[in-house]
């Protein structure tokens, strides 16, 4: 297993720095005078002399590929480099949003989870009755919404007419205990659930209808296993491989923030910075976001790898 | 597999639990423990202060202003920062000299009086003597220190350094030409020549001290300054929250001031109504009845118009011939357009028509409808014959050419505004029907101020330069950009610019602005636009806030903002 991990961590040396030099060609070509972006001074004067400072001081004076080259020695000691709008440290910027995002994510999978699993696995063995329509139905609508209109109805509902939640999120975690946190999150988690939950309830119910078929699940239970044990013991564990695939796809996408979701409720996570970094060019923001985009998405690539051995003991990593 | 199942819901469960429970660190707002060193050099660290603490909770009696801007904080460092968001946080804590009302009149601010020499090259400053730094952090304790004009002098002379990356850099070093401090309470500006925004410049620099500066102080996580309220804390992309400072010279009508960041419009607008906040810096058009038919809720404008206008590039092919833009001019319904755009149930004026590209407010605006003069009325026929006259003439498909060369460009806008999007199809929809093809084409923001400012668009939407000096950028001639001022090239109107820059006079020079502005009209360098009135929503128990803008002082000698 150790093997096995270890080699995926050296696989993918290379193709970040195949990324990361994508990234930094891009954002080099892309058109805009990164001085008068850090002088925050667009369509004013730039005097020589300032602008001769400026560019010696960010390293702006240096060839591209000397630029590049600092850039990854940088990254590798966790330097990203220096926001132009902000003149605060990149690292530091993303890290400071990180957990928001994290928890928003982990709350968002939560809640998907916990109404996907029931859901998908009580359509699959109540196959073709009105349950299985009503959340077949209700997993067409779910991925169907788009989030911000989904998360407008909720604040409209919920904020303005009952008046039981914030409109916007005023913390992000449980410094002042769950009920805070959980009034907080509640909404943007729902919002960013509704359409995962609902991909997550078709597939466990059509991977459960595939599976329940199966011809080991009939031997079980021929040999008059309980139905519950059939079910939980032998149908679901191999139903999941599929489904663990949708969640570390769909975790990996929010490890880069729900844009929309975090902009509607005024959550300070990585999607906001993302959003405000691209609408002020603020190319070094923008490549580390990126970056750490990428490597989010390859531990979450690696963690469901591990998971796929833990749950289905004849895939070996380590072969 | 039960055992799956659960270990699996069990992870998502602890991983949101553990790491909501991670809580930010805090840091004390007036005691920064690693000051940081202030200048342009991106090695330096910034500390977020990020006490978690929620605004909403409060005292009864506490008089608290919670106020719902949609933009983030870029930056709190005075010297640094060019974006309204920060402005309205670092207004209240820092001074400035002068201030500046909704009719662009300066009021006293640090300043409690001045006056300029008759040749108008000498600006002399009295200083407030009962303006002190604000006390109860490392730097001062519990020390009254006054604000002097010594303060002031080094703030202007560090804003003139070029390593010290002032944004105000290239103003200030274009006109001042030293300054001296007579006494404590007196400061003499001496400019290089006349410089009729010399007032403007004064309005727009924070006083700070150079004990801050020999100190290293934190400005970006602990801004400290003289104003009216002190800096409490900074809960990145969440929050600001700024309190009364008891040492000044008014006593401020608010316990605390809370800036709620809300980025979605009409989320703030939501959070409005539901009495989270009790300004909402900007309301949507679409959201302004929802907005008027609360009794507890008023709307009221920034008190300026910003320009929106669609802009000829000049100097391209056939946008050259003045003759062709006025004739293009006339095909356009402007009323139709605005009224399509911005008519709304409540009736609240949210734009109206710009003849001249000085805002009304302003001094040179078309008060006395001299650029209004300038233009034709709308009238497609009359158009498509000018055109015919001019020879561009139809073809076979449908489209106008004048030898060989068809009358087609694109109109591109960019992609901040739905309203200027519209506009755009409004317009190219316009001109197709007498012949012209005009394709609308929307681009990335950045992309598309590169593109003007390159010279790469023929036919443009943009908005902004309402300011003082905005008049005289779009309209002078300038070789070496193409923004604001698109190509436009006119020496009548360079001289007389030139002229209003040195008339000291208010009336006098707003005069020659708005014969500038009339000439500008009737050369057609821009195809039209209107003045957007920025609405916004504000609950009526918001007392001293007839001029709504929060990029003032909320607490002056004239003005003191508080709640009910």
């Amino acid at each position: 297993m150790w093997t096995y991990i270890l080699r995926r961590i050296l696989q993918a040396i290379p193709t970040l720095l195949v990324i990361s030099f994508l990234i930094f060609s891009l954002l080099y070509l892309t058109p805009g005078d990164p001085i008068e972006l850090i002088m925050g001074t667009e369509d004013e004067q730039i005097s020589p002399e300032q602008r001769a400072i400026v560019e010696r001081e960010w390293g702006l004076d240096k060839p591209f590929l000397v630029r590049y080259f600092n850039f990854i020695f940088n990254a590798a000691r966790g330097d990203l480099g220096t926001s132009y709008v902000t003149s605060k440290p990149v690292f530091s910027s993303i890290m400071e949003r990180y957990p928001a995002t994290l928890r928003l994510a982990g709350s968002a999978m939560l809640l998907a989870l916990l109404i996907s699993l029931p859901l998908g696995i009580t359509a699959a063995l109540k196959h073709n009755s009105i349950i299985d329509s009503l959340a077949t139905a209700l997993a067409t609508i779910g991925v169907s919404l788009p989030k911000f209109w989904f998360g407008l109805v909720l604040i409209i509902t919920l904020s303005l007419k009952l008046h039981w939640l914030p409109t916007t999120a005023t913390v992000n975690d449980m410094s002042q205990g769950f009920w805070p946190f959980f009034k907080a999150v509640i909404m943007p988690a729902s919002s960013l659930a509704l359409g995962m939950a609902a991909t997550q309830t078709r597939m466990i119910r059509s991977s459960m209808l595939d599976v329940l078929n199966q011809d080991y699940v009939r031997y079980a239970r021929s040999k008059g296993l309980k139905e519950r044990s059939v079910i939980y013991g032998h149908a679901l564990k191999n139903a999941l491989i599929p489904v663990i695939t949708v969640i570390g796809g769909e975790v990996g996408g929010m490890m880069g923030g729900a844009v929309v979701t975090e902009s509607i409720f005024s959550w300070p996570g990585i999607g906001r910075l993302a959003v405000n970094s691209i609408s002020k060019r603020d190319y070094p923001t923008i490549q580390g976001i990126t970056l750490v985009m990428c490597i989010s998405y390859m531990i979450v690539n690696l963690l469901i790898d591990i998971i796929y051995a833990w749950v289905d003991p004849r895939i070996r990593l380590d072969k | 597999m039960k055992k799956h199942l659960a270990l699996l819901l069990a992870l998502c469960m602890v991983l949101s639990l553990a790491l909501g429970a991670c809580g930010s660190k805090t840091e004390p707002a007036a005691q920064p423990s690693t000051p940081s060193t202030p200048s342009t050099t991106p090695s330096t660290p910034a500390q977020p202060a990020t006490t978690p603490t929620e605004p909403a909770k409060t005292g009864s009696d506490e008089k608290v202003l919670t106020i719902g801007t949609y933009m983030a904080i870029v930056t709190l460092v005075p010297w640094k920062t060019t974006s309204d968001g920060d402005g309205y946080v670092i207004r209240q804590v820092y001074q400035t000299l002068l201030d500046m009302d909704e009719n662009s009149n300066f009021l006293g601010n640090l300043a409690e009086s001045w006056e300029a020499s008759e040749d108008g090259l000498q600006w002399t400053f009295h200083i407030r003597k009962d303006c002190y730094w604000q006390r109860g952090n490392e730097l001062f304790g519990d020390e009254l220190v006054p604000v002097t004009a010594h303060d002031v002098k080094y703030s202007y002379e560090k804003y003139m350094d070029p390593d010290f990356g002032s944004v105000r850099y290239s103003d200030l070093v274009g006109t001042i030409d030293h300054i001296e401090c007579p006494d404590d309470y007196t400061v003499v500006f001496y400019t290089k020549d006349i410089d009729v925004l010399f007032e403007y410049r004064m309005y727009q620099s924070y006083i700070i001290c150079e004990k801050m500066i020999e100190a290293n102080w934190d400005f970006e996580n602990h801004p400290l300054g003289s104003g009216a309220y002190k800096f409490v804390e900074h809960k990145t992309d969440t929050h600001v929250i700024l309190e009364r400072n008891e040492d000044f010279f008014v006593r401020p009508a608010l316990d605390r001031i809370v800036y709620k960041i809300i980025t979605d419009k009409s989320v703030s607008a939501i959070a409005l109504q539901n009495k989270e906040v009790d300004i909402s810096l900007a309301i949507l058009a679409t959201e302004v009845a929802n907005i008027a038919k609360y009794d507890y809720l008023r709307l009221a404008s920034g008190g300026t118009g910003s320009y929106r206008w669609v802009g000829f590039r000049c100097d391209w092919s056939f946008f050259q011939d003045k003759e062709l833009r006025k004739a293009l001019r006339r095909a356009i319904d402007w009323d139709g357009a605005i009224a399509a755009l911005f008519a709304n149930d409540a009736g609240v004026e949210l734009a109206r028509r710009a003849y001249s590209c000085i805002p009304y407010e302003r001094p040179g605006g078309d008060i006395d409808d001299s650029a209004k003069a300038m233009w034709e009325s709308y009238d497609p026929a009359a158009a498509q014959a000018r055109l015919d006259e001019l020879g561009w003439v139809k073809g076979s498909d449908g489209i106008r050419a004048k030898d060989g060369q068809k009358l087609s460009f694109t109109l591109q806008v960019g992609n901040n505004d739905s309203a200027r999007e519209r506009l755009a199809v409004i317009i190219a929809s316009s001109f197709q029907a007498i012949g012209v093809d005009c394709t609308a084409q929307t681009a990335e923001w950045g992309t598309h101020t590169t593109d003007i400012k390159e010279g790469n668009v023929e036919m443009y939407i943009l908005g902004g330069y309402s300011s003082l000096d905005g008049g005289l950028r779009m309209m002078k001639t300038n070789a070496t950009t193409h923004s604001p001022n698109c190509g436009y090239s006119n020496p009548v109107i360079d001289e007389k610019l030139n002229q209003a820059w040195k008339t000291t006079d208010y009336d006098a020079r707003s005069a020659i602005l708005r014969e500038c502005a009339a000439i500008f009209a009737g050369d057609a360098a821009h195809l039209g636009g209107y003045f957007e009135y920025t609405q916004m929503g504000i609950n009526t128990r918001v007392t001293d806030f007839d001029h709504a803008s929060v990029y003032r002082p909320l607490c002056t000698a004239t003005r003191n903002v508080g709640v009910e």
